[in-house]
């Protein structure tokens, strides 16, 4: 199994998650983790750069279930940007563009949020 | 038989001793040595028939003494022991009779001057040889196993060669007629082979005299008091020669004489050597004695500690037997009490009063304790008072005077405790008492993990039993049998990879009374996607009875889920509907895999994946907005199969997904035959592609095929009754 590894990057009051590997119900709370940490500091825009992630299951789609209440409450949101074709097929599957912004590129999710 | 021979040899014995005392008188009064003259041939025969007759004795008793006496199944001791009275009663018995026949008995045959001192002579000699043959050789037995006590490459090459030289010996004194001398060390001619006999006799018998390790294992009290008997039984063994076998012995027997001779020279240096070796054993016999003793003991609380499988027992065991090992005064044992494992809890203790154990200064990792969590030795304070470092413990504890104290180390290097023991004296223990305290708390952690491990095993049994009833709970969960639904063939398949998981099909009724199907998947695995899983059918069994269409159904189940469902779970599914009069299946897809369709007619396959978000993502409005109904009629030759990710992201040995390219490559093989033939198709296909490797996700799926036969009956009612009740035939038709 590849790693898993997530990297935090903060621009402002925007941050930008970099996902890299397999997120799957081992690797979760890894991305959990970094999650709870934003909200913990009080930051609310958020950023998932998803360009180095191999895969995704249930248990990783539900990360992002479980926070996007929240950060939404806080007038923040958690944008999805650079999606490889592959991990796309399976956000939208589940209809997740319908739920979150997508984006080509991670500095146009960035823009979004100044804007 | 046994029996028999040996209460046979029982009566013989007396018989053969009684006929050589006969003989031996027959010569002595009635022929008065004049024999070779009168009677030349008689007195050669009976010379012969007489030593006959002492083999057959002496054959005879070895025979008994090796039936009867059994002596390799003696303890130590008691050959010892044995050994010991069979010597001194020779000796003894000799002596007193000797003694009470002084007066009569003449050793020289020349001087004797009446028939009495005559039957005297020869009554004292036969008693002497009896004697010489009834001891030696259980002697000689004896001196046997303890000369094999502790066998070694050689022991029984020196004792075979012994063994062939005293046959020799005995061969040769017959020949020659002369009894060996053990005084004459070289004597060129004929004596020559005397001192070839005697000089290898003695060169084995030093190297046999050296094979006494049983003395090592003798204890204490024993070796003090074979040391007192050994040396009275020496004594009798140097007097034994000159005093009873000189004289009498060779008269009665020039082979039994030749053999006392050896076995008196065999005894003569195993028996100084023994005492000597006994001697320098006697000093230390108390310090061998307590090592004994020690691993035997730690040999019994081993087994005590690892028989006990309570590991809330185990402390209380620790000390108790601590405290036994090192007659310890009080003991007390600490075990860590916190998951950070920085406080510590005095989990048992011996001897320590209420106000000692609450002001316990060993409890946390500092100090004392600190040293064993990094030195991982045991620690022995001789005096407490005169120690810089924990004087201030004579304040907690005053008549504590000696410490000794030992980690226990799990086999991963975690600390499971230390063990305290003090005693009242200073130097009150010893550096073997730190190694025994060492290798009993190393025997004490393994019996504090295998405890644990036995708790673990019998925790993950109780677990795998109660995931059993949940699996078996769940099997009855889907349905059981299919059901006949006009105008479609239907087959499913359903595996769960864990013991529960989260797939789930079934099959409903809607308020309309047209049959519907559903199949979903539980985000995560396990038990809390199987509980889910549960109450999705509850609620999709409920709403189904008050809609009548999918897309409402679904909506409906998404509101009462978001409600309840935890925040990061979700569940995708496919709601789908009959409508044999359409000949069509109408169905919903609630963020769930695609449907595979097949068409018949183009013999073509493609994913239907109209739009819809997973249930439980969405509190209803985005949810309803984009959930689209799609309709798909069913022509002759079509199939529908749906799908959980399980079949998709089935993997092989090398990581590799089934994937959809494979699952298109198929239906290619599938175009014809039944819903039965192409489900098997597909499980094959898959079970083949994932080989060895496990699967790692359920799967479920559901083969929907038109029904060719169910149309013809259809077509055939309808032309029989004129009418189209179903709108199937007019599809059929188009």
């Amino acid at each position: 199994m590849a790693n898993f590894e997530v990297v935090r990057e903060d621009k402002g009051e925007i941050s930008v998650l970099n996902v890299h590997g397999y997120l799957d119900a081992h690797t979760a709370p890894d991305f959990e983790n970094a999650l709870t940490k934003l909200l913990q500091e009080n930051r609310f825009k958020i950023v998932v750069n998803l360009n180095g992630l191999q895969y995704i299951s249930s248990a990783g789609l539900g990360v992002f279930m479980g926070f996007i209440e929240e950060v939404r409450e806080n007038s923040g949101d958690i944008k999805l940007a650079e999606v490889s074709q592959k991990v796309f097929k399976v956000f939208d599957l589940l209809g997740f563009p319908s739920l979150y912004e997508f984006y080509e590129k991670a500095s146009e999710a960035i823009v979004k949020f100044t804007n | 038989m046994h029996k028999i021979t040996t209460r046979l040899l029982y009566t013989l014995i007396p018989v053969f001793a009684l006929g050589i005392f006969a003989i031996d008188i027959f010569f002595k009064v009635v022929v008065r040595y004049d024999y070779n003259l009168n009677f030349p041939f008689l007195a050669f025969s009976l010379q012969n028939l007489r030593a006959i007759i002492v083999l057959a004795l002496i054959l005879a008793w070895i025979f008994i003494v090796k039936r009867r006496f059994l002596i390799s199944d003696y303890e130590l001791s008691q050959k010892l022991w044995r050994l010991s009275v069979f010597l001194l009663a020779n000796f003894l018995i000799a002596f007193l009779l000797e003694l009470l026949l002084s007066d009569y008995l003449v050793s020289n045959p020349d001087l004797q001057r009446t028939t009495f001192e005559a039957v005297v002579y020869e009554f004292y000699k036969n008693v002497i040889g009896l004697l010489a043959i009834a001891t030696l050789i259980p002697t000689f037995m004896i001196l046997r196993e303890l000369i094999f006590y502790k066998q070694r490459r050689t022991t029984r090459l020196y004792y075979n060669v012994l063994f062939v030289l005293i046959i020799a010996s005995t061969l040769w004194v017959f020949y020659s007629g002369v009894p060996l001398n053990f005084s004459v060390l070289w004597a060129p001619g004929d004596d020559m082979y005397n001192s070839l006999l005697v000089w290898s006799l003695t060169i084995i018998i030093v190297f046999l005299a050296f094979r006494n390790d049983w003395i090592t294992y003798l204890p204490r009290k024993q070796k003090f008091i074979y040391f007192g008997v050994g040396v009275l039984v020496y004594l009798a063994i140097v007097f034994l020669k000159d005093f009873v076998y000189e004289d009498y012995l060779q008269e009665y027997s020039a082979a039994v004489y030749n053999f006392a001779n050896i076995m008196w020279f065999f005894l003569l240096i195993y028996g100084s050597l023994a005492l000597l070796t006994l001697l320098v054993h006697l000093p230390t016999a108390k310090a061998v004695d307590r090592k004994l003793r020690e691993v035997t003991s730690l040999y019994d609380f081993t087994r005590m500690l690892n028989t006990e499988r309570n590991a809330r027992k185990l402390p209380q065991l620790i000390t108790q037997l601590t405290s036994r090992v090192l007659e310890s005064q009080s003991t007390w044992y600490l075990e860590p009490n916190d998951p950070q494992r920085s406080k510590l809890r005095l989990a048992s203790h011996i001897n320590l009063t209420q106000q000692q154990i609450l002001n316990n200064p060993f409890d946390d990792l500092t100090g004392f304790n600190q040293i064993f969590q990094q030195d991982k030795k045991p620690l022995l304070i001789n005096d407490i008072s005169q120690n810089q470092q924990l004087r201030h413990l004579t304040q907690w504890k005053k008549d504590a005077r000696t410490l000794i104290a030992a980690p226990l180390f799990s086999s991963r290097d975690q600390l499971l405790g230390i063990i305290y023991a003090t005693k009242n004296q200073p130097f009150g223990f010893d550096i073997d008492d730190l190694s025994l305290l060492e290798g009993f708390a190393n025997q004490a952690a393994m019996a504090l993990e295998n405890a644990e491990l036995w708790k673990k095993s019998i925790e993950k049994e109780r677990m795998e039993q109660e995931l059993k009833i949940a699996r078996d709970v769940q099997l009855k969960l889907v349905p059981q049998t299919m059901p006949n639904i006009r105008g479609v063939e239907l087959e499913s398949y359903f595996l769960t990879a864990y013991e529960v998981g989260g797939d789930y099909y079934d099959f409903i009724e809607f308020a309309d009374g047209h049959p519907g199907l559903v199949i979903g998947d539980v985000s995560g695995k396990g038990t809390s996607a199987a509980f889910y899983m549960a109450e999705f059918k509850g609620v999709i069994q409920t709403l189904s009875r008050t809609f009548t269409n999918p897309r409402e159904l679904i909506s409906q189940a998404n509101r009462i889920f978001y409600s309840t469902i935890e925040r990061k779970s979700f569940v995708t599914a496919i709601v789908g509907k009959f409508l044999p009069e359409r000949n069509a299946f109408q169905f919903v897809r609630a963020g769930h895999t695609p449907v595979l369709h097949f068409c018949g007619e183009d013999q073509t396959a493609r994913f239907l994946q109209p739009a819809g978000l997973g249930i439980g993502l969405d509190r209803g409005p985005v949810f309803e907005k984009t959930i689209r109904e799609t309709e798909i009629e069913l022509k002759p030759g079509d199939f529908l199969i749906l799908f959980t990710d399980g079949l998709l992201e089935a993997r092989n040995q090398a990581e590799e997904e089934f994937g959809e390219e494979r699952f298109f490559a198929l239906t290619d093989r599938i175009n014809s035959g039944s819903a039965a033939d192409i489900k098997h198709t597909i499980l094959e296909a898959v079970m083949d592609f994932v080989g060895e490797h496990p699967l790692h996700d359920d799967l479920t799926f559901i083969v929907i095929k038109h029904d060719a036969a169910a149309r013809e009956s259809v077509t055939a009612e309808i032309s029989h009754r004129g009418k189209s009740k179903l709108g199937f035939a007019k599809s059929g038709n188009a």
